[in-house]
C-alpha cells in the first residue's frame, strides 16, 4: 500500500493528473502485453514455418531417388515418407516434381497423388466459399492433373465466378495439353481476355508450349489482332515452333513497324540460313526498332547456326559494321554484339571501329569485344585499345569550372 | 600384370536454387552412377568447383548470387577443362545466346525426361564406369 500511496504521491494534490498517469499506466501496460503476445506469436509462427520447410526438404531428399524410379516404388515410400514428414510435405514435393518432369514419370507422380489423396483433399477445397482456397486448390489440382483433376479445371475455367481461379484452371488445362484441354482453355482465355498483358503473354506462352499449331491456328483465324498477334508471335518463337516462320516471313514488310519488328525477332530465333538475306534487309529499315531487332536476330541465328553463315558473311559484317555508325544506340549495341557472333571478320571489324575516333560505335565495339571469344593476342590489343582511353582525360583540367569542383572549394 | 588405375570422377556440380529440380536432377544422375554436389545459389557453385575441380557443372542460367550468366563469366570457360550443360525453361533465345558466346557446351530444357539427362551428359564426359 504505501508502495501505491508513494507512486501517486505526486498527483495527489491534482485529480486530473492523477487520472492521466493511471491511463499512462493502463496504456503501457496495454502496449506491453500486445508486444508480448506478437513477439510469441512471432516465435512460433517461425517455429512452423522453419519446421515445415525442413519437412519438406526432409521429404524432398527422402523422394527424390523414387519418383524417378516405377510407380510401386514410390507409392511404397510415398506412404512412408507421410508418416515422417507428414501429408502437407509429401504433396507438395510430388505436385513440384510432377511441374519438373516430362513423360510416363510425371503420368506416375501423378497417379501417386490421387492415391495418397491429396487430389480427394483439394476437390473438397476447391469447393469453398473463399476464393482465394479455391484458386490454391485450382493451382494444387493443375499441380497434380490426372483426370478427376481435369474434370474440375474443365468446370472452374468456364464457370468460376473468380477471375483468378479461372486463370490458374486454364494454365492447369494447358499443363495437361490434351486436345480437349487445350481447346477448353482457348474457349475460356477468349471469353474473358485477360486485362493485364503479362497475363495474356503468359497464357500465349503456355499454349505455344503445350500445343504451338493451336495458338498458330488462332493466329490464322485472325482471332488475335493488333498487339495480341504480335505477343503470340513472340510466344511462338520462344517455343521454337517453326510452323510459324512462314507468317513470320509475310509480315517482314507489314506497314505496322512493330509488327515487322517482332517477325523479325521470330527469324531470328527460328530462321536458318535460307533467311539471312531477308534478315539483312531489315537492317536497313526505316524504323530504328525494326535494324535494331534485325541486329539481335542475326546475333542469335548466328549462336545457332554456329560457323555456317559463310555464304551472307561478308555482306553481314559490312552490314553490321555500317550498324555500328548508327544514330540509334541500340541498334549500334546489337550490331556490335551481333558482329562478336560472326567469328574472325567481326571481330576484326569491331577492333577497327574500337580504335577509330567515332566514339559512340567504339562505346559499342569495346562492349561486344569484352563479352566475345578472344585470343590471346586480341585480348592484349583490346587491354591496350583500354588503357589508351584511359590516357585520355574525359574534361581538360584548365577549363574545369571552380564551383562545380566535387570538393566545393576553389579548383 | 599391371592393373590399370582408374582415376575416380569428380562429381557433378548441379547449380539449381529449386529445391525439388535440383533433387530431381541429382537423383536422375546418381541412377547413371554418377555422383553428384548441389549448390543453391553462385556463390556456393564457386566454392563447390574450387573444392571438387568438377568435369562437368550443370547451371541454372537464372541462378541468384552471383546470376547464372555472371558466373559463367568469372569461369572463363573458354581456358577451362569444364564444361557447362545449361539448364533452361521453354523459351530464353536471350540468355541462351549470351551463354553460348561464354562456352556453354549444351541446353538441357526443364520440365524433362529423366532418361534425356543421362543421355546429354553421356554425351558430353563420356559413359560411366559402374
Amino acid at each position: 500500500m504505501s508502495f501505491s500511496l508513494d507512486l501517486f504521491a505526486p498527483f495527489m494534490g491534482s485529480r486530473a493528473l492523477a487520472v492521466i498517469a493511471v491511463g499512462v499506466i493502463v496504456l503501457t501496460s496495454l502496449v506491453l502485453v500486445l508486444s508480448a503476445i506478437m513477439f510469441t506469436h512471432h516465435i512460433l509462427s517461425d517455429r512452423k514455418r522453419r519446421r515445415n520447410g525442413q519437412r519438406f526438404q526432409g521429404a524432398a531428399v527422402f523422394l527424390a531417388p523414387h519418383i524417378i524410379a516405377n510407380e510401386a516404388e514410390l507409392l511404397d515410400y510415398a506412404q512412408q515418407a507421410r508418416r515422417r514428414y507428414g501429408d502437407r510435405a509429401v504433396s507438395l514435393v510430388l505436385q513440384r516434381s510432377r511441374y519438373d518432369l516430362k513423360g510416363e514419370t510425371s503420368l506416375s507422380v501423378s497417379h501417386v497423388l490421387n492415391k495418397i489423396g491429396t487430389v480427394d483433399r483439394l476437390l473438397r477445397e476447391v469447393r469453398s466459399r473463399r476464393e482465394w482456397k479455391r484458386a490454391a486448390a485450382v493451382r494444387g489440382l493443375a499441380e497434380c492433373g490426372g483426370d478427376r483433376a481435369i474434370a474440375v479445371l474443365l468446370d472452374a475455367a468456364d464457370k468460376d465466378e473468380t477471375g483468378d481461379v479461372r486463370r490458374s484452371a486454364r494454365e492447369g488445362l494447358l499443363l495437361d495439353s490434351r486436345p480437349e484441354s487445350v481447346q477448353a482453355a482457348i474457349a475460356s482465355f477468349l471469353k474473358d481476355l485477360p486485362r493485364r498483358a503479362g497475363w495474356r503473354r503468359s497464357f500465349y506462352a503456355r499454349l505455344a508450349s503445350a500445343s504451338s499449331k493451336e495458338l498458330m491456328q488462332l493466329i490464322n483465324e485472325k482471332k488475335l489482332a493488333g498487339s495480341e498477334e504480335k505477343l503470340a508471335l513472340e510466344a511462338l518463337g520462344d517455343a521454337g515452333a517453326s510452323e510459324a516462320i512462314e507468317f513470320a516471313l509475310s509480315r517482314l514488310s507489314s506497314e505496322d513497324a512493330e509488327l515487322r519488328a517482332t517477325a523479325v525477332r521470330l527469324l531470328g530465333k527460328l530462321g536458318t540460313l535460307d533467311h539471312i538475306p531477308q534478315m539483312l534487309a531489315r537492317l536497313e529499315d526505316s524504323e530504328w526498332f525494326v535494324r535494331a531487332a534485325a541486329a539481335r536476330g542475326l546475333e542469335w541465328m548466328a549462336s545457332h547456326t554456329r560457323d555456317s553463315m559463310t555464304r551472307h558473311h561478308k555482306e553481314c559484317c559490312r552490314l553490321l559494321g555500317a550498324g555500328l555508325k548508327d544514330k540509334s544506340w541500340w541498334v549500334r549495341a546489337n550490331a556490335a554484339r551481333g558482329l562478336a557472333h560472326q567469328g574472325q571478320l567481326g571481330i576484326d571489324v569491331l577492333f577497327r571501329a574500337g580504335e577509330a575516333d567515332d566514339n559512340y560505335a567504339r562505346d559499342a565495339a569495346l562492349a561486344a569485344l569484352a563479352l566475345a571469344q578472344l585470343s590471346t593476342e586480341q585480348q592484349t590489343r583490346l587491354r591496350m585499345i583500354l588503357r589508351r582511353l584511359e590516357e585520355i582525360p574525359e574534361i581538360d583540367p584548365v577549363e574545369r569550372v571552380p564551383f562545380l569542383d566535387p570538393l566545393g572549394g576553389l579548383a | 600384370m599391371k592393373i590399370p588405375i582408374k582415376r575416380q570422377q569428380p562429381p557433378i556440380v548441379i547449380a539449381e536454387d529449386n529445391f525439388v529440380t535440383a533433387r530431381l536432377l541429382a537423383s536422375s544422375l546418381q541412377a547413371e552412377g554418377r555422383s553428384t554436389v548441389i549448390a543453391r545459389d553462385g556463390d556456393e557453385a564457386v566454392a563447390l568447383i574450387n573444392k571438387f575441380n568438377p568435369d562437368l557443372l550443370l547451371l541454372n542460367l537464372n541462378l541468384s548470387r552471383p546470376s547464372g550468366v555472371e558466373l559463367l563469366r568469372t569461369l572463363q570457360l573458354h581456358s577451362s577443362r569444364l564444361r557447362v550443360i545449361a539448364l533452361t525453361t521453354p523459351g530464353q533465345a536471350d540468355m541462351k545466346s549470351v551463354a553460348t558466346s561464354l562456352g556453354v557446351t549444351g541446353f538441357f530444357e526443364v520440365p524433362f525426361y529423366p532418361a534425356e539427362l543421362g543421355k546429354q551428359v553421356r554425351l558430353v564426359l563420356g559413359p560411366q564406369d559402374r
